[in-house]
């Protein structure tokens, strides 16, 4: 395992201790679902992409990227499309145009003057209209959010802003944009494809061309106050200069965008797939951290009538998976004994004050709740517990609420949480993986495993396990769900008793 | 000592309760010696001629004969090997391939009678001849190949992975041939015939004349069941007769054909040798418990208790004389069942079967009434207990009532004022196999073609729009998958044209399956943008969207892939005849439907800033 790249200061400086972020990045955060994490990706190319630089950073070796990009907040576009109830009323209340755009224009009173849209639009039903259409693609509009924090669907780079908090002029408090997307961005841009990939993001899903995306810039007023006042910030912080992990993601990348289908149709794949890789990400990392060798896996049981025995299968994988990574921070805190300045601290003159500056050293351990007290095994103790504690308030989270969001987990009260693949899921899963542009099924299943550990049939099980952790009849039934499940998807088409074929409806006709 | 009839006892091994259910062809050379079956009831060979010609020709390709147990892959070759002059008795000897001189093109040919048989290394061998062979013709071997197709791809896949980039790439093409069922290559010197994708109805109709034509029939003379004015109460025979039909011919047959004609657009699979079992099964099939066939002795038991409920042959034809993990078993039956025959019912037909008596139907009684042994005799007093009486049977009612439908399945002639296939899932039954045979035959099927492009509106736009002559392909926003699609990309006529690009509808290269073409008339060598095949559940689903069901509630698949067809026509449009957009506007179509189901797209300017 290489070494990780040195952590920026300003950043060790600005966390309570220093552990998440040491094993996996600065950082991974739970209430940024993947959609988010997506679009801050997005956000940041777009910004890179200006400069012409995307993907392609310049690093020293050994040294962590260090550049800064910018993102608009494009306040009047989020104020029309998610703070605006009056167009509604005045449209239902009002028949003459002039008389709606009068009343309108009067009760939408912010800092901004919107008189431009009667010039762009004519009609006010026109606008009406378009807003409406904004309305209802938003991303993840069921989600309970401060409508600073809504979004657009990311039709072009128009509709790409940064997330806010309630006083938008403010500073941004970090708080859904939180630097997940970040993270995303430089491990693609490790990859070694990253110039290829930023290539194809622009000619196919952030174009400037794009219909809706020149709506939306007639929504918003001149140029130059679009870019007025911009979010700022430092690209945030990823330990490993490079890993497998990075160069699966942008082989995912690749393979979607060079898919036969419009641009808005690859987000969500890219969105789930994306998360996905993150994940894997994250228990390799941990394994890495515990030192244990074993690959991590996901065992799914396609939906059934009646529970399964890998049910029960299922769900302890998962436990276990989301228990990892709290393994990994307890692993790493411990860590600090097998140093040598560990010993020298104790044979110090006052163990204790020696113990806690070093640990204050090596871990950025800011002390919340004053200096703890106590001989060098409780201030440890000390340590371990807050490190574990505060893992489990967000990073500890991540794992579960991200399968949940991709469609990797399925959640019933009164029955558990387990791993069960959805529709989305599973089609984009196809539309990756069968790249050219049919694949017998069983090594489908193969593919599956190799290139995202998922386990559905015995002998992925096999590879998994070592030997088969149930019946092998439970597992061919579960191949035998999947396929029915595809098919009835149109992905999948029998041929005979012994052939059937997963097919990527879009392939480009060789 | 009871009369019995050779032809019943050597018909019986041919139904579903042989034990061993391969080698086909041999078992009938056997049998027919010992019951003396003359002439011997046979098959012939579908592509037999063809791969004969074949190899008698100056050039000859390479055959490979794929399809599942029971299609006859081993009886082609065997018969090849007879053609060219091959010794029977070699043939029996067992070597795995066997090779024979074509003397007119000076050609070795060399017969693998089944490529499962060859060991690993065996195996290696031959695919590395045959790769050679189908990619050089002047290879001086020829093969003829028979093999399981999942086994074919997977041996020939795991071969070219360890060769270089050339062998696999013949690999893919191999593969395609297969999965697009192509049955010649314009690229590899090959001819490949997949036996399980047959029209099985022809098959079947050559099959069962010769069963109930057969001259061994009038063994059952002197028979007590079998009357000197040729009247009889045998169920066999009167099954027989069932079959036979009458100087019209029999509707029975015909809706058989049919079936088996759907269920090939359907990419059901018929195996040729279940087709013989299927004619045994309705001739012979007893539901009595464990008898699942009647002898002649058990069939005068059943004409003497007058238990014509238990051989009734439209239930034969399901396979409901076997129990159902038998009839699990038989690919035919499986196939036949997926009708829902039986299940499947609508007012009109219910109200004939169960009101019928009362209301003086002339459609029960000619229909119902008439059948002495299976129609109203064998229903009356289940239904006179449903409607009048204590309801103590009411499962053999429902029974009884699924059995009437059957039979009234296999019995309405066409032009009578019920729709047989409206006793099936595939309502439309009736207008696919019309428009197949319009296509075909370059008849008028305007009105079909209309239902088709209403549903796919439909279906597109998730509105309910009228218009079946021009094709509206509109986007959702968002992603693409939103239900109610509104914003208009492209609006494709149906009317050939010489300059625009337009919708056509013509019969895929397997001639059974029609197929949606888009064709751009300006790009001379490959006019085809793109193309969409119509099986029998994609058409079934396009007439239900167009007479008013929702696009998700008939099938799930068939909408999933229309909108990916959807999606990739766009993008394909996009690329070929997408404009440039407008620099200082933006132009956008919205649609909005009327009460009518008028299409109504309403223009939208909206002024961008440069």
């Amino acid at each position: 395992m290489n070494q990780p790249i040195g952590a920026p200061k300003q950043y060790r400086d600005d966390v309570y201790v220093w552990v998440d972020e040491a094993i996996w990045g600065h950082r991974l955060y739970n209430d940024q679902t993947p959609w988010l994490v997506f679009l801050e990706f997005m956000a940041i190319f777009r910004s890179r992409q200006a400069e012409g630089v995307a993907l392609n950073e310049s690093r020293q070796d050994g040294a962590h990227e260090n550049f800064t990009y910018e993102v608009p907040r494009l306040i009047p576009l989020r104020q029309l499309i998610f703070n605006n109830p009056y167009i509604r009323h005045v449209e239902e209340t009002q028949d003459v145009d002039s008389n709606r755009w009068q009343s309108w224009l009067e009760s939408f009173a912010t800092d901004d003057d919107f008189g431009y849209l009667r010039d762009r639009f004519i009609s006010f039903a026109r606008l009406a209209r378009v807003v409406e259409f904004f309305q209802t693609t938003a991303i993840e509009p069921h989600r309970q959010r401060r409508w600073s924090s809504r979004f657009l669907f990311p039709y072009g780079p128009n509709c790409l802003y940064a997330d806010l908090p309630a006083n938008m002029n403010g500073a941004s408090d970090r708080r859904f944009f939180a630097r997940s997307g970040e993270l995303l961005y430089l491990m693609l841009n490790r990859s070694g494809k990253g110039p290829e990939i930023a290539k194809l993001i622009s000619e196919k899903i952030l174009r400037q061309d794009g219909t809706w995306n020149r709506v939306a810039s007639a929504l918003l007023p001149d140029e130059s106050r679009i870019n007025a006042n911009p979010v700022s910030s430092r690209i945030g912080y990823l330990p490993y200069a490079e890993r497998p992990e990075y160069e699966a993601l942008a082989e995912t990348w690749m393979r979607l965008l060079k898919l036969d289908l419009p641009g808005e149709a690859l987000l969500d794949p890219l969105m789930r797939l994306s998360a996905l890789h993150m994940l894997l990400y994250m228990l390799r990392r941990a394994n890495e951290e515990i030192c244990d060798p074993r690959e991590p896996r996901f065992v799914l049981e396609i939906a059934s009538p009646r529970k399964t025995t890998l049910f029960g299968l299922s769900t302890e994988n998962l436990d276990a998976n989301r228990m990892l990574s709290t393994r990994a921070v307890r692993a790493h805190v411990e860590s600090a004994k097998t140093d040598r300045q560990w010993d020298l601290a104790l044979g110090a003159r006052v163990p204790a004050d020696a113990v806690l500056a070093y640990l204050k050293e090596r871990f950025a351990w800011r002390l919340e709740d004053g200096p703890p007290s106590g001989d060098p095994d409780t201030i440890f103790a000390n340590l371990q517990e807050y490190a574990e504690k505060r893992h489990q308030r967000h990073v500890g989270k991540v794992h579960l609420e991200w399968a949940r969001q991709i469609g990797l987990v399925v959640s019933r009260p009164g029955v558990g949480k387990w791993y069960s693949p959805d529709d989305s899921l599973l089609k984009a899963l196809v539309m990756c993986t069968v790249d050219e542009g049919r694949e017998e099924y069983h090594r489908f299943l193969g593919k599956l495993y190799d290139q995202f550990r998922l386990v559905i049939g015995a002998s992925e099980a096999e590879r998994a396990y070592g030997v088969l952790p149930t019946d092998q009849n439970a597992f061919t039934q579960n191949t035998q769900r999947l396929e029915q499940r595809l098919r009835t998807l149109g992905l999948l088409r029998r041929l005979s008793d012994d052939c059937a074929y997963v097919e990527n409806p879009f392939r480009r006709r060789s | 000592m009871s009369h019995v009839n050779q032809l019943i006892s050597f018909l019986r091994h041919y139904g579903p309760i042989s034990a061993s259910d391969n080698m086909y062809d041999e078992l009938i050379q056997a049998e027919v010696e010992r019951y003396g079956i003359d002439p011997a009831i046979h098959i012939s060979p579908a592509y037999l001629q063809k791969v004969q010609k074949n190899f008698g020709s100056e050039e000859p390709r390479n055959v490979i004969l794929t399809g599942t147990a029971g299609d006859g892959k081993t009886y082609h070759c065997r018969c090849v090997w007879g053609h060219f002059g091959g010794d029977p008795e070699q043939w029996e000897a067992g070597k795995k391939i066997l090779s024979l001189w074509l003397p007119v093109s000076e050609k070795m040919l060399k017969i693998v009678k089944d490529l499962s048989e060859l060991t690993q290394s065996e195996k290696d061998g031959l695919l590395a001849d045959l790769a050679q062979a189908v990619t050089d013709k002047s290879q001086e071997n020829v093969f003829l190949v028979a093999a399981n197709d999942g086994q074919l791809l997977a041996s020939w896949r795991d071969w070219s992975d360890t060769q270089g980039e050339e062998a696999h790439r013949v690999f893919k093409t191999v593969e395609d041939m297969l999965v697009e069922e192509c049955t010649t290559s314009e690229t590899l010197n090959l001819d490949l015939y997949n036996l399980s994708r047959l029209d099985a109805s022809g098959h079947f109709e050559e099959l069962v004349k010769q069963v109930v034509e057969h001259p061994k029939w009038s063994d059952c003379e002197g028979c007590e069941l079998l009357k000197d004015d040729g009247s009889t109460t045998c169920p066999i025979r009167i099954n027989r007769e069932r079959l036979r039909g009458n100087s019209d011919g029999s509707v029975f047959r015909k809706r058989l054909g049919e079936l088996m004609k759907l269920a090939r657009s359907n990419h059901m699979h018929l195996p040729i040798r279940d087709l013989l079992l299927l004619g045994v099964n309705i001739l012979l099939g007893d539901s009595q418990k464990r008898q699942i066939l009647l002898t002649c002795k058990t069939a005068k038991n059943r004409a003497k208790k007058q238990d014509y409920h238990l051989t009734n042959p439209y239930a034969n034809v399901f396979g409901l004389n076997l129990s159902e993990r038998q009839r699990q078993q038989y690919q035919i039956f499986t196939t036949l069942e997926a009708f829902g025959i039986g299940r499947e019912t609508d007012n009109k037909f219910d109200n004939v079967l169960i009101y019928g008596t009362y209301n003086d139907s002339d459609i029960y009684k000619e229909f119902v009434g008439k059948d002495l042994y299976y129609g109203a005799s064998a229903y009356e007093s289940y239904l006179r207990d449903y409607l009048e009486g204590e309801r103590e049977n009411i499962e053999e009612f429902m029974h009884a009532l699924s059995r009437q439908r059957q039979r009234l399945f296999f019995s309405l002639p066409s032009e009578v004022l019920l729709d047989p296939w409206c006793l099936t899932v595939y309502q439309s039954s009736g207008k696919f196999l019309e428009f197949v045979e319009g296509l075909a035959s370059g008849a008028d099927v305007l009105r079909i073609r209309e239902l088709l492009v209403r549903g796919l509106n439909r279906t597109f736009c998730g509105m309910m729009i009228d218009e079946g002559t021009e094709l509206y392909l509109a986007s959702a926003g968002g992603d693409g998958r939103g239900r109610i699609a509104s914003l208009l990309n492209y609006q494709l006529s149906t009317k050939k044209s010489r300059r625009d690009l337009y919708l056509d509808f013509m019969l895929a290269s397997d001639q059974a399956t029609p197929c949606l073409k888009i064709i751009d008339p300006l790009r001379k060598e490959d006019p085809e943008v793109d193309s969409f095949n119509l099986q029998l559940t994609h058409f079934e689903y396009l007439v239900r969207v167009a007479s008013g069901s929702l696009p998700s509630s008939f099938s799930r698949q068939c909408n999933e892939d229309f909108l990916d067809f959807k999606l990739r026509l766009i993008k394909r449009l996009d690329d070929l005849i997408g404009e440039p957009p407008s620099a200082s506007e933006v132009n956008l179509q919205a649609l909005t439907v009327s009460r009518e189901g008028r299409v109504i797209p309403e223009n939208i300017q909206i002024k961008v800033g440069v």
